[in-house]
């Protein structure tokens, strides 16, 4: 169904963009599209007050769901450039990126990021903020390739980005020779990056993709697995969809806190709040 | 092996779906008798969409889905009407209005509860003790008033017409029989989801047709039906690791097939 709705989007196109071309703000910023919002976060980032960042995906909607609208699509086709992370993340990117006139710089973000078979086919890549630079220099290269009059304005920011997140690789470090139990429960497979990074093992009630709900057997699995773990605390995220992390907490006297993947938020916080946030609550469930 | 009833979670799945099991041919068989069956799957789409309202403008989704459940009935109702002798369009327009509505609304959602599967298959393995509750109260309210209103609507479903001339109400009843089905309807479908609870409604009374041979019989027969694919469906799920929803309703499927296969005709 999903891909119908993108053939039906992709001729809805066509003739929006023959009918009505919508021109870019002709302020001499630099007109950039991203997927969701981790991806946005890092475009403005390195984009500052240079660039008009735009998100397709609305902050607070789950990006693995998510659906462009024609006129989303129509946008896009004026973009400078189109910033996504690939990987899975966003099933609607391939297609929409075929289709996509050459005129768009389109950014594969995951693109240079070394995968291992513990972190094979996860796309949170940037959890871990070794791949997190990755990302932001892809986007930074980007920037500079198309607008090269700015071109050390986008340099200084990657700088300032680099070293805030050689502080967050230290304070990581840290937190993760603090842990003394080293099994986290949480509601989607989201975080291979990050545990491999923390040397601990995530235990998932979701699939990677977090829709739909775990069959009454894989309840009763994880359900054994905190009890046998001795697991005090599991973890729900911000977009979770269910009731199904409290009636797991319900049954097996857990406490819930929030672990978020940063794939979208409403509240407009920034890559390196969401991580302290989240070095807080590992710190809390793991000591 | 899992022991099933160590888990609290899945005491309460069992709990539930014998109470829905027990109500859903109760409201399905007067239903199926008025060849009226595709009531349920109108209802609970248009329940998606209620649900979907109500997270969007904040209010409780089983609300949303009894007010655009009992607005689904009574379009059907008013439609029905319009078409005459193809009054069947009613329930596809109403369906098709439900799905419309559902797609469109899920999409300004924010906080991401916008999971379609999750309404469409609901959560069964996650009830609250808020929506335990609220299913009690739901199933005895069924029961009672089909127990009260036994008589009519078995003369009702008999012959319409003679009915209303020995001076039974017969709108009065069928809008309560429409006004129980959307109120079932919309709060199952958040439980157990859409699928599961229009599949109940029917397939039960269905499979219960083919043997049974007085309204009284295919009553408790349909009954018998409906709790046995629900429960031994929660069973076959939890030991194969299969989804609850899916399970019971093809196990009823393959059962009223091999009825239909192994009974002579009428």
């Amino acid at each position: 169904m999903k891909k119908i709705s993108i053939f039906i989007l992709a001729v809805l196109q066509l003739f929006l963009v023959t009918a009505c071309k919508t021109q870019p703000t002709e302020n001499g910023k630099l007109q950039v599209y991203t997927s969701f919002y981790a991806m946005y976060d890092f475009a403005k980032q390195i984009g500052g007050d240079k660039a008009d960042v735009y998100l397709l995906c609305p902050a607070g909607q789950e990006p693995h769901d998510f659906e462009p609208t024609a006129q989303d699509i129509a946008k896009l086709s004026d973009a400078d450039i189109f910033i996504y992370n690939g990987m899975g993340m966003e099933h609607w990117t391939d297609s929409v990126t075929a289709s996509l006139g050459g005129d768009v710089v389109k950014v594969k973000t995951t693109d240079n990021i070394k995968l291992n078979k513990f972190t094979a086919g996860d796309p949170h890549v940037w959890l871990n903020p070794d791949n997190a630079y990755i990302q932001l220099k892809s986007i930074a290269d980007a920037f500079k390739e198309k607008d090269p009059a700015n071109k050390n304005y986008y340099e200084k920011n990657l700088k300032e980005n680099k070293e805030k997140i050689q502080r967050l690789i230290a304070d990581l470090e840290t937190a993760k020779n603090m842990f003394s139990s080293h099994r986290i429960v949480v509601s989607h497979y989201a975080y291979k990056h990050l545990c491999h990074m923390l040397d601990i093992s995530q235990y998932a009630v979701n699939t990677s993709d977090n829709s739909g709900e775990p069959t009454p057997s894989r309840m009763a699995e994880i359900e054994d697995y905190i009890k046998e773990n001795n697991i005090k605390y599991i973890f729900t995220e911000p977009l979770s969809t269910s009731d199904i992390m409290k009636t797991i907490a319900e049954d097996t006297g857990c406490e819930i806190l929030v672990l978020d993947p940063f794939e979208g938020n409403a509240e407009n916080k920034d890559y390196f709040k969401v991580m302290y946030e989240n070095i807080a609550a590992l710190t809390e469930a793991l000591n | 092996m899992l022991d099933i009833f160590t888990y609290p979670f899945m005491i309460k799945a069992f709990f539930v779906a014998f109470m829905i099991a027990l109500c859903a041919p109760c409201i399905g068989l007067p239903i199926v008798l008025k060849r009226f069956s595709a009531i349920g799957d109108a209802t609970s789409h248009s329940a998606l969409g209620g649900i979907a309202f109500g997270l969007l403008i904040g209010i409780n989704p089983i609300i949303g889905a009894v007010v655009f459940s009992i607005v689904a009935v009574l379009s059907v109702e008013r439609l029905r009407k319009a078409f005459g002798t193809y009054h069947e369009i009613a329930t596809v327009i109403v369906m098709s209005a439900g799905i419309g509505l559902t797609a469109v609304l899920s999409a300004f959602i924010k906080n991401g509860s916008a999971n379609i599967s999750s309404f469409m298959f609901g959560s069964i393995v996650a009830i609250s003790d808020f929506e335990l509750w609220l299913s009690l109260i739901l199933c005895a309210v069924v029961l009672v008033m089909t127990f009260l209103l036994y008589k009519e609507n078995f003369a009702i479903t008999f012959d319409e017409e003679a009915a209303a001339l020995s001076g039974i109400p017969v709108r009065l009843i069928n809008f309560i029989v429409m006004l129980l089905t959307a109120i079932l309807v919309s709060v199952a479908s958040r439980i157990v989801g859409a699928l599961m609870i229009s599949s109940l409604l029917v397939i039960p009374v269905a499979n219960a047709m083919l043997i049974s041979k007085s309204y009284k019989q295919t009553l408790t027969l349909s009954i018998v039906f409906s709790e046995f694919i629900t429960l031994a469906g929660l069973f076959v799920s939890f030991y194969m690791n299969l989804r609850p929803g899916g399970t019971i309703v093809l196990m009823g499927v393959v059962i009223l097939v091999i009825t239909a296969i192994i009974k002579p005709k009428k």
